[in-house]
């Protein structure tokens, strides 16, 4: 049996789901839509019973993307139309929740009703509401509180009870209902109604779209002014269903939430406590995440110790350590960061207080084209792009969702902390200013606000060159303050790593492989030649002193298919202050940053055959120019590469995401252009100067 | 008088919305005519406003909120 969940955003929906499927479930694409499909299972009198729960919604009118799936699966596509839906009400918003409810069932799909949430409204009136519902629409109505686990099982039995629901269908605009009838030939039904209602919006199967484009000829009737008579229609019933049961004092969850709000939203304090908020944010990702991070890096050093030790020596040992198992731990070393930041976000929006920083910070938003609805992907881009550019699904203007996913990667995401930590860690000293500030902690802060104002930036001149949109509306329902449902947040953590392992994680695996290869290999008759080369010198000197083994593996990178490459790119980057080493590593980056500091491990650590005991930073503060003999990495080399690295388009998976979230190769190209030119400018801006 | 003009702590009965598009929006969110709306707080930017109908907050730009009439 298939089973839907449907209902309005934050009436407990995922609490629900995940307290029915647990850990069973998964998350997918629904076929042909880039929204994530969360689909789980559960079992119930002997069967399996495969839940999937819908995005929030309304009405069945969609306004953004993710709504769009409500439609397709519940009208548009009957192919993916579920055996059941539960209809989730939120129990203190019972009549604006029924607005969508008797839209269902009006479908024609068997449904069940869940009064969720239960523990917020007296028992009297939950009561009063589940007669009354059961008994005008004659269908299974049951009560449950998903956070407290109540009415579960309950729930799971009226699942095989329920039954197609015959609604009588009162066209809310009878004119159309006739047009719709006869250009069909038949009874129109509502399915008709709701699909002419969005035919503007969504493009329709051939035919249909024929027959109604022949209605909106002739007769022009409003499709904005046909979805309002709908709603206003159903709320006068829901209205007229309910009327006894209007409660005389008001729900004291709203006055709760206006005395919090009072603190949270004030005038003078509100937004230095929102930077408060977002700070402690920031800080606990650096604090958090380091234990998980190198307890990784510990697995992963203990791994290649028995990789070392059981395979014998040859160039199969080394792909497993230097390639594979290198490849493997540059991506889980940034899971734990990345599920920290959005376990925190999770718990921001579990509370209600999220909606409230998106209310803060909408005016300013505007001022770039944006709007408050782009807080939660903004923020999110600074842990992983990738499931940052999925959330802003949730915006329904087509122009802001396209800025936002423009500039979204100009945000310093996880991927390059460790770049940040290596590079700033060379020229700055662990000096602490004003007391307890340390000064590398301010730079890094430094780089991670220049990110956000760029992006802030080139999204202001892209609201002008794409030219003012159409009428764009910011009405959010502002929820009641609520505690976190932990289980929620970390189905959430789960779920978005799980995004960066697999998109992000095949990309890193897969280009560790390919340096290590490029790196290992090149030209037979060169690469022999340097080998011939040293093992003479061996013997003759009875063994190569630590100068010479430095030499020796120069020399194989040089001549390895890796360092031929970035021999060819040097002169392109030398303006910047790089050399080809750091073009090395540059290219390989430019398909994953994570890959960046495992690279200059790799070339800096060839060149050493033996233990390298030396940290990087010191190994690549030694290195000099052959020719001038001066340090290649200068300050001025340095704060370029900084610069470089903050600002340019080095991720193929978010370049990946963009083209499914676009549709178009069109704007994949043109961020990885402009953002290519931006970086480039600014380095060499940087160089020069400080050169 | 529409609900731009309100002042914090004013309420008012909805009487008409001015644009098919906001009264949709308002309509979906359980929002109709006849309803009673305060205007709670303000965004300490100045904008957007957040109103209190009996059943919900929301947040709505000034911009928007000229469009939705009310009486006193």
């Amino acid at each position: 049996m298939k089973v839907c969940l449907v209902g309005n955003p934050n009436c407990g929906k995922t609490t629900l789901f995940n307290a029915l499927t647990g850990l069973n479930q998964k998350v997918g694409n629904y076929s042909g839509v880039t929204v994530d499909k969360f689909s789980g299972s559960f079992k119930s009198q002997g069967q399996t019973i495969e839940l999937v729960d819908l995005p929030g919604t309304y009405s069945l009118y969609p306004n953004s993307e993710d709504e769009v799936v409500v439609y397709n699966v519940l009208v548009n596509d009957v192919s993916q139309q579920p055996d059941v839906v539960v209809l989730v009400l939120n129990a203190s918003q019972i009549r604006r929740s029924l607005i969508l409810a008797t839209q269902v069932m009006q479908l024609e799909i068997p449904c069940v009703i869940a009064i969720n949430m239960v523990d917020e409204v007296n028992e009297h009136d939950c009561l009063l509401y589940k007669k009354k519902i059961e008994h005008y629409f004659s269908v299974p109505v049951c009560l449950i509180s998903a956070t407290q686990q109540k009415g579960l099982s309950s729930l799971k039995q009226k699942l095989h009870e329920s039954k197609q629901v015959t609604l009588p269908y009162e066209p809310a605009w009878q004119e159309l209902h006739h047009q719709l009838s006869d250009t069909f030939e038949r009874e129109a039904t509502y399915k008709d109604y709701v699909t002419y209602c969005l035919s503007n919006q969504i493009l329709l199967p051939k035919q249909k779209q024929k027959s109604i484009s022949s209605i909106q000829q002739n007769h022009r009737y409003s499709t904005t002014k046909a979805m309002s008579m709908d709603i206003r229609e159903r709320y006068k019933i829901i209205n007229e269903l309910l009327k006894q049961t209007i409660e005389s004092k008001p729900n004291p969850k709203l006055t709760q939430t206006q005395n919090i709000d009072r603190i949270l939203t004030h005038k003078v304090f509100g937004l230095p406590i929102a930077l408060v908020v977002m700070y402690l944010l920031f800080q606990a990702i650096f604090s958090f995440s380091s234990y998980p991070m190198d307890f990784v890096e510990q697995l992963f050093v203990w791994m290649s110790n028995i990789a070392q030790a059981s395979i014998p020596e040859g160039w199969i040992q080394d792909l497993i350590i230097n390639g594979i198992l290198a490849g493997l731990s540059g991506v889980l070393v940034f899971i734990p960061q990345i599920a920290v930041l959005f376990g925190l976000l999770a718990i921001l929006e579990g509370t209600g207080y999220l909606a409230r920083i998106s209310f803060m910070l909408d005016r300013l938003m505007r001022k770039f084209g944006l709007s408050g609805r782009a807080v939660l992907p903004m923020m999110s881009g600074f842990a992983c792009a990738i499931p940052a550019v999925m959330a802003t699904r949730t915006i329904s203007s087509w122009k802001e969702r396209l800025i936002s996913i423009m500039v979204i990667p100009l945000l310093s995401c996880s991927a390059r902390l460790p770049v940040y930590i290596l590079l700033i860690g060379m020229f700055i000293p662990e000096e602490k200013v004003f007391l307890f500030i340390g000064l590398q902690g301010l730079t890094m802060m430094a780089f991670y606000i220049a990110g956000l104002l760029l992006a802030l930036l080139i999204a202001g001149i892209l609201q002008r060159i794409l030219g003012a949109s159409d009428q764009q509306y910011f009405i959010m329902e502002l929820p009641t303050y609520r505690f976190p449902q932990w289980r929620n947040v970390l189905l959430t953590m789960y779920q978005k790593a799980k995004i960066f392992a697999v998109e992000a994680g095949k990309v890193i695996f897969v280009i560790s492989i390919v340096l290590w290869i490029l790196a290992t290999f090149g030209p037979a008759n060169e690469m022999s030649l340097v080998h011939q080369e040293f093992t003479q010198l061996e013997q003759t000197n009875n063994g190569l002193t630590p100068e010479q083994e430095k030499l020796y593996s120069q020399e194989l990178l040089l001549h390895s298919f890796a360092g031929k490459i970035g021999k060819t790119i040097e002169p392109v980057i030398q303006p910047l202050g790089y050399d080809w080493k750091i073009g090395i590593a540059l290219l390989t980056s430019f398909a994953a940053r994570e890959v960046f500091v495992g690279t200059m491990a790799t070339i800096y650590s060839v060149e050493y055959n033996e233990d390298n005991p030396t940290p990087l930073q010191e190994r690549l503060k030694s290195e000099k120019d052959p020719e001038t003999g001066k340090p290649i990495y200068s300050v001025a080399t340095i704060v370029s590469l900084l610069i470089f690295f903050a600002f340019a388009m080095q991720c193929m998976s978010t370049l990946a995401i963009v083209y499914r979230e676009t549709k178009s190769w069109k704007w994949p190209f043109i961020q990885l252009l402009y953002m290519t030119v931006l970086a480039y400018a600014l380095s060499f801006a940087a160089f020069q100067l400080l050169h | 008088m529409t609900v731009d003009q309100l002042r914090i702590g004013q309420k008012g009965k909805i009487k008409q919305f001015y644009q098919e598009k906001i009264a949709l929006l308002m309509n979906e969110l359980g929002i109709f005519q006849g309803e009673m709306i305060e205007v709670t707080s303000r965004s300490p930017l100045g904008d957007p406003i957040c109103v209190k109908t009996p059943e919900l907050f929301l947040s709505i730009r000034q911009c928007d909120a000229q469009y939705i009439e009310i009486e006193l």
